[in-house]
């Protein structure tokens, strides 16, 4: 079995495993020797396999990139193509420059990593908000004393309100329907028959009035009585068999 | 208005709040231009610098903060005990300097660039608070978009983004070495 002699370094990617590479044999990464370079990053991955570290599909994917760019330098070039097409070597090298460009720029932080932990900060907190006495602020005792007596004035000249004032309110009489039908037909049962108008004689109140007239309406509704005329005047008269 | 009196403005309002503070907060508060205020700012930095108080003035992106003077920092640490982190592994500060100068950034962008998956650095990054999403792509499948934070800012001691030495600055010369860093590996 051969013998490991050195050291498997860990590579953060691909990429990272390629820069490394190219490093190590001082080459340049705008003119990478792509033969050489594809076979020490397979050899590489051989390596991994055998240390039984698991080779991620990245790097398989760049090895099979590399493997790519092999075979296109191996098969003649025609000019007339060659100009339209990307180059997949000088796309890999701009790809390796913009990683090892974040790659250093990652060093310009880790140098700063802890630079601002010497200042110290206060987040937002919790701020005392002012306090603001609302429109009482001019306010004294002796305005208050004031006003109540004003009120208290007011109060002692005021007259005792008359019953009248409450009569609209409170002094509503009120008049069923029902009632007037009694009435109208104890008139009728009497007079036999009543002058329209005589209904409503001696009324003091308009309810009832109204009452009195909605109760003719249901009496005719109900079909009891009939209005007939009579020389120029309405008389009510019990409707025949209803008596 | 006096100039003293907006610096005095600036002073108390930069202490009530704690936090950063835009300048576009600052302007609105004090009913002056933002090139104006930002000179005035500057001015009252440079004024706590020079008469060697124990308080700075610092700028975060477009805001402004008050934080203690790092010279100071043994005296606080007796009241304020050390937080200690492990430093980030190489793969999540690569993905951090990537986000740094791309932002706002894809997964997939960033997994293109390190030719491998980043995921888990991604991940950790947002944990910390050095880095959020921030919106949506709008692509198909509308992956996340990540930025950076102000903390990132403020643990890094970097004023903003813009600040960041351009990313083209990192040469890499003919024999594909040597950079603006202080050398690798």
């Amino acid at each position: 079995m051969k013998q490991i002699s050195f050291k498997l370094e860990i590579f953060e990617g691909p990429l990272d495993l390629l820069l490394h590479l190219i490093n190590k044999n001082k080459l340049s990464l705008y003119d990478i020797p792509i033969f050489e370079i594809t076979e020490q990053y397979i050899d590489y991955l051989a390596e991994m396999e055998h240390f039984d570290i698991e080779v991620s599909s990245e790097f398989l994917v760049i090895a099979a990139h590399l493997l790519y760019i092999k075979s296109k330098m191996l098969l003649p070039k025609y000019d007339e193509d060659a100009a339209d097409e990307d180059d997949p070597q000088v796309e890999l090298a701009q790809r390796l420059i913009e990683y090892k460009r974040f790659k250093q720029a990652s060093l310009f932080f880790r140098e700063r990593e802890f630079a601002g932990g010497l200042t110290f900060y206060k987040m937002q907190e919790y701020i005392q908000p002012m306090l603001i006495d609302e429109s009482l602020s001019q306010v004294e005792l002796s305005h208050l004393y004031g006003a109540i007596s004003e009120v208290a004035e007011r109060i002692k000249y005021r007259r005792p309100i008359s019953n009248s004032r409450f009569k609209a309110v409170a002094g509503k009489e009120v008049v069923s329907v029902f009632s007037r039908v009694k009435a109208i037909l104890s008139k009728l049962k009497r007079f036999n028959r009543v002058c329209f108008s005589d209904i409503f004689k001696g009324m003091k109140t308009k309810s009832e009035a109204v009452a009195s007239f909605l109760a003719v309406l249901e009496l005719i509704k109900l079909n009891r009585i009939k209005i007939m005329k009579k020389d120029g005047k309405s008389e009510l008269r019990y409707v025949k068999g209803k008596c | 208005m006096e100039i003293h009196k907006i610096e005095g403005i600036i002073e108390a309002v930069l202490f009530a709040a704690g936090d950063a503070i835009s300048v576009d907060k600052l302007s609105d508060i004090t009913k002056i231009d933002k090139p104006t205020l930002q000179s005035i700012i500057t001015r009252l930095a440079d004024k706590y610098d020079t008469e060697k108080r124990g308080i700075k003035i610092i700028k975060i992106g477009d805001k402004y903060q008050m934080a203690t003077k790092d010279e100071f920092s043994e005296y606080i640490q007796k009241i304020v005990p050390p937080q200690k982190r492990n430093p980030l592994s190489n793969a999540t500060l690569e993905v951090l300097a990537i986000v740094a100068y791309k932002q706002p950034v894809t997964r997939s962008t960033i997994e293109k660039i390190r030719g491998v998956n980043s995921d888990n650095s991604v991940t950790r990054l947002v944990e910390i608070g050095l880095i959020e999403e921030t919106g949506k792509l709008n692509a198909p499948g509308r992956p996340a978009l990540f930025c950076t934070t102000d903390d990132f800012l403020r643990s890094f001691a970097i004023e903003s983004i813009s600040s960041l030495p351009p990313i083209d600055g990192f040469i890499i010369d003919d024999d594909g070495q040597t950079t603006l860093g202080s050398g690798e590996d």
